[in-house]
């Protein structure tokens, strides 16, 4: 009962946070020049708050791609084994035991090679993040610091504004370079490894089965 | 056979006395000694001994089948083998045995391990005794052992539940992934 109380509380308050934040975006996407170095605060709370949000959908689809790889690959294990193990009959014949044992070694080796090509990308990913929070760090320290020493509200501006394009431009060609790779890499190109088509796979192709 | 040698030797051992007898002539008419003579006909009696040789007619025969089809392999060899007949059935035979084995081991009518075990068992009913194909004694099957056999060798439906996967999109999942990677600079999108 009380962990039901402090999740309802839990929900009210991050509520209000995005309300806050969504709030204050809006109040920065309207504020004046003239009150860029007072509102310096709200405006990193507000990027940080956006970017969280971001990083929160960006790790979840990692975690549960991690997770549906996982499943996959004990899954193909123990398709393998039983039909390693399963007896040859005139209706499953010796033929089709091996066609059915290279199909889902086929489907292992794609599974391998997907996970070693997302291992790749990911770790580009996660420096270009790294280096993408050093930047946006560094912008607001410049940004306060030019505050501090008298530079116009109007000047500071324009620099944050300038610093905010190229990170944004940092991650849209970084983002647009893995979608390059990813066209030229071999995983996605055999796709069409699946081995024969057969009433179980056309069952498994449909809609319910691929979200 | 053996009468026909026996008489090719005799008939070879006259001919070379003959010669013996001739050669002698000759050389007592270019002086030599009788004995001499002797040593001569005794080394081509010791030679003639040594050497079978085929009748004259033997070897027309030969030269005469030189040029015919028939194989000249020997002069001795039957001209025809009773075995000739092996010759195209041994082949069929060994492809049909291939043909036979093949399809024995494709469908597991043949099998290497657990060959005891009859694919026909699959059709008795629990608790039944049946014999098998090898033994005529009657074996006696609890439900557990037809249970297993038919976990073996029925055509497992259940591997369909087990194929999720084959079909897994890494493309969608790689498509999310920079996407929501790529969204992230969304963040940094502010208008002041």
């Amino acid at each position: 009962m009380h962990m039901k109380s402090l999740y309802k509380h839990t929900t009210l308050y991050t509520a209000l946070f995005v309300f806050a934040a969504l709030c204050a975006g809006g109040r920065v996407a309207h504020a004046s020049i003239d009150t860029f170095c007072s509102d310096i605060d709200t405006i990193q709370a507000t990027v940080e708050a956006k970017k969280e949000a971001h990083m929160d959908t960006y790790r979840a689809l990692q975690e549960k791609h991690e997770e549906r790889f996982s499943e996959n690959k004990k899954n193909f294990i123990v398709l393998k084994t039983a039909y390693q193990s399963r007896k040859v009959t005139p209706a499953f014949t010796e033929s089709t035991k091996r066609g059915e044992i290279a199909r889902v070694e086929a489907m292992q080796a794609r599974l391998d090679q997907a996970q070693a090509f997302f291992g790749e990308q990911r770790s580009v990913m996660s420096v270009t993040l790294e280096t993408v929070a050093r930047l946006e760090k560094e912008a607001f320290e410049e940004a306060r610091d030019a505050c501090e020493s008298g530079v116009s509200d109007e000047e500071v501006a324009n620099a944050f504004k300038t610093d905010m394009k190229e990170i944004q431009t940092l991650i849209q060609t970084r983002g647009q370079e893995i979608r390059e790779k990813k066209e030229q890499a071999e995983v996605f190109q055999n796709n069409s490894i699946r081995g024969p088509r057969t009433g179980g796979t056309l069952f498994f192709n449909s809609s319910f089965f691929r979200n | 056979m053996e009468k026909e040698t026996h008489t090719t030797k005799e008939e070879a051992i006259i001919a070379h006395l003959d010669e013996g007898g001739a050669l002698s002539t000759a050389l007592a008419k270019h002086g030599a000694d009788h004995a001499d003579t002797k040593l001569y006909s005794a080394l081509y009696d010791m030679k003639n001994d040594e050497i079978q040789v085929p009748p004259r007619a033997t070897f027309l025969t030969l030269l005469e089948r030189l040029n015919s089809k028939e194989p000249a392999l020997s002069p001795y060899a039957p001209t025809k083998s009773p075995f000739t007949g092996l010759r195209f059935v041994m082949p069929v035979m060994l492809g049909l045995l291939i043909v036979v084995s093949g399809v024995g081991l494709e469908t597991g009518r043949i099998s290497f391990e657990d060959s005891a075990v009859p694919v026909v068992s699959l059709r008795v009913a629990d608790d039944a005794e049946f014999s098998t194909s090898a033994d005529t004694t009657k074996v006696a099957l609890s439900n557990d052992d037809n249970t297993t056999m038919r976990a073996m060798t029925t055509p497992a439906t259940s591997t369909a539940t087990s194929d999720t996967g084959s079909t897994e999109e890494y493309s969608t999942y790689f498509e999310e992934e920079s996407t929501a990677f790529t969204n992230i600079a969304d963040a940094y999108e502010i208008t002041i």
